[in-house]
């Protein structure tokens, strides 16, 4: 057994649990499981269908406020978004588009090189997971060019593609992207942790912008 | 009870086991709960795109891994669970025997695996603990079986080449002697 073989080993000694069948585990069964989850559905359903409630007067001052900051928050917004429409017209947020549409823009813009697209609707907003991977190595500049195209393609269909992360894997040459709608684009490697800044939503880049910009890991 | 909830219904009674495990391995106990509960409410949701066979569990962990990544991300919970995944031989004996069993070599070894990338740990993790084969980690983590083949191979390397790291620096007069003042 060579070092590494043994280390290996070492871990799986490692293991916490062993033994699955030893866990002591006091769990409901499947159909009563099934009954919570559709009850806590059903209470969903009912909650967003429901009638705003009125404040008390005491209470009132608070939705005032945030109103008040909201428009601030709005205006500047709007003075960001017309501040960066002399380059490039702006389009709207689609944070409805479905992982059916990303799926199929992905599949349209990677070709063969697109080995699966993840989506998991986990969290607000959802989220987006695309693998893709070159028969060959892949050299920064083929990883810069797909994602690149693959960027210029959501904006194109008026996506935005926020929070994407590049992973770049060292020997696969592949990389991952992972994202839901927006702007920014990080490229990861070991050392860089995956952060999405989901205050960018709606900030518009240029494919330029967001490539290798944010991140010190790059080539 | 439509064709759906039946087929939900036996994954959970199925898989609940084995993927609390999974999650336990992998995060402190107030956490796991809420992690299982999002993992089995996208399987429900989902229930139609569920593999059949073999690939339930794998699919299930991946889902999983998603879930826990979700939370790393969310707000720095990822060094919280690095050190927890580096003290996690620690946690787990419930007895006085089990700490006694727990070797210098097996706390190194979980040291460098909270050094490596989280790629690199959780394949490695698939592999040492979940047991998977490759076919199935491939299904996890939604990566093709010769990636899986590349990946465990380097991540097998860095780990071994952490935990050489580990090794030197705790043999060196500096550390044996308790600083190098």
């Amino acid at each position: 057994m060579n070092h590494e073989d043994r280390v290996f080993t070492l871990l799986i000694e490692s293991n916490p649990i062993p033994r699955v069948e030893d866990l002591e585990l006091e769990m409901v069964g499947g159909d009563r499981y099934l009954d919570t989850l559709e009850q806590r559905s059903s209470e969903m359903t009912q909650l967003d269908t429901r009638p705003p409630k009125r404040e008390n007067q005491r209470s009132s001052a608070i939705p005032w406020l945030v109103a008040a900051v909201g428009v601030v928050i709005v205006g500047i917004a709007v003075l960001v978004v017309a501040q960066r429409s002399d380059d490039e017209p702006v389009a709207t947020v689609p944070i409805t588009t479905t992982a059916e549409q990303i799926e199929s823009l992905a599949m349209a813009t990677l070709g063969d090189k697109l080995q699966s697209v993840g989506y998991f609707d986990v969290g607000q907003p959802p989220y987006y997971r695309f693998t893709v991977e070159w028969k060959d190595s892949a050299n920064p500049d083929a990883i810069q060019a797909t994602a690149q195209e693959l960027a210029t393609a959501f904006m194109g269909q008026g996506v935005y593609t926020i929070g994407i992360t590049i992973r770049v894997e060292d020997v696969t040459a592949g990389f991952e992207v992972i994202g839901a709608s927006g702007a920014i684009l990080h490229l990861e490697d070991d050392e860089v942790p995956v952060e999405i800044d989901w205050t960018t939503i709606g900030h518009k880049y240029s494919p330029e912008d967001f490539i290798y910009t944010e991140c010190n890991a790059c080539p | 009870m439509t064709e759906s909830d039946q087929r939900f219904v036996e994954l959970y009674d199925r898989f609940y086991r084995p993927v609390y495990a999974y999650c336990r391995r992998r995060t402190t106990a107030d956490q796991v709960d809420d992690v299982i509960a999002d993992t089995f409410l996208v399987a429900w949701r989902k229930i139609d795109q569920v593999p059949r066979g073999s690939e339930v569990l794998p699919w299930l962990y991946g889902v999983a891994y998603r879930v826990l990544g979700h939370q790393w991300r969310g707000s720095g919970r990822r060094t919280r669970l690095e050190r927890k995944l580096a003290g996690i031989g620690e946690q787990a004996p419930t007895t006085p025997d089990d700490l006694i069993l727990i070797r210098s070599e097996s706390r190194q070894v979980l040291d460098a695996l909270s050094r490596l990338n989280p790629t690199d740990k959780e394949i490695l993790l698939l592999s040492a603990w979940e047991e998977l084969p490759q076919d199935d980690i491939a299904v996890a983590l939604n990566i093709s079986i010769g990636a899986v083949r590349q990946r465990l191979y380097e991540a097998k390397k860095n780990l071994a080449k952490q935990y050489d790291r580990l090794e030197k620096k705790r043999n060196t007069p500096a550390a044996k002697k308790g600083g190098a003042w």
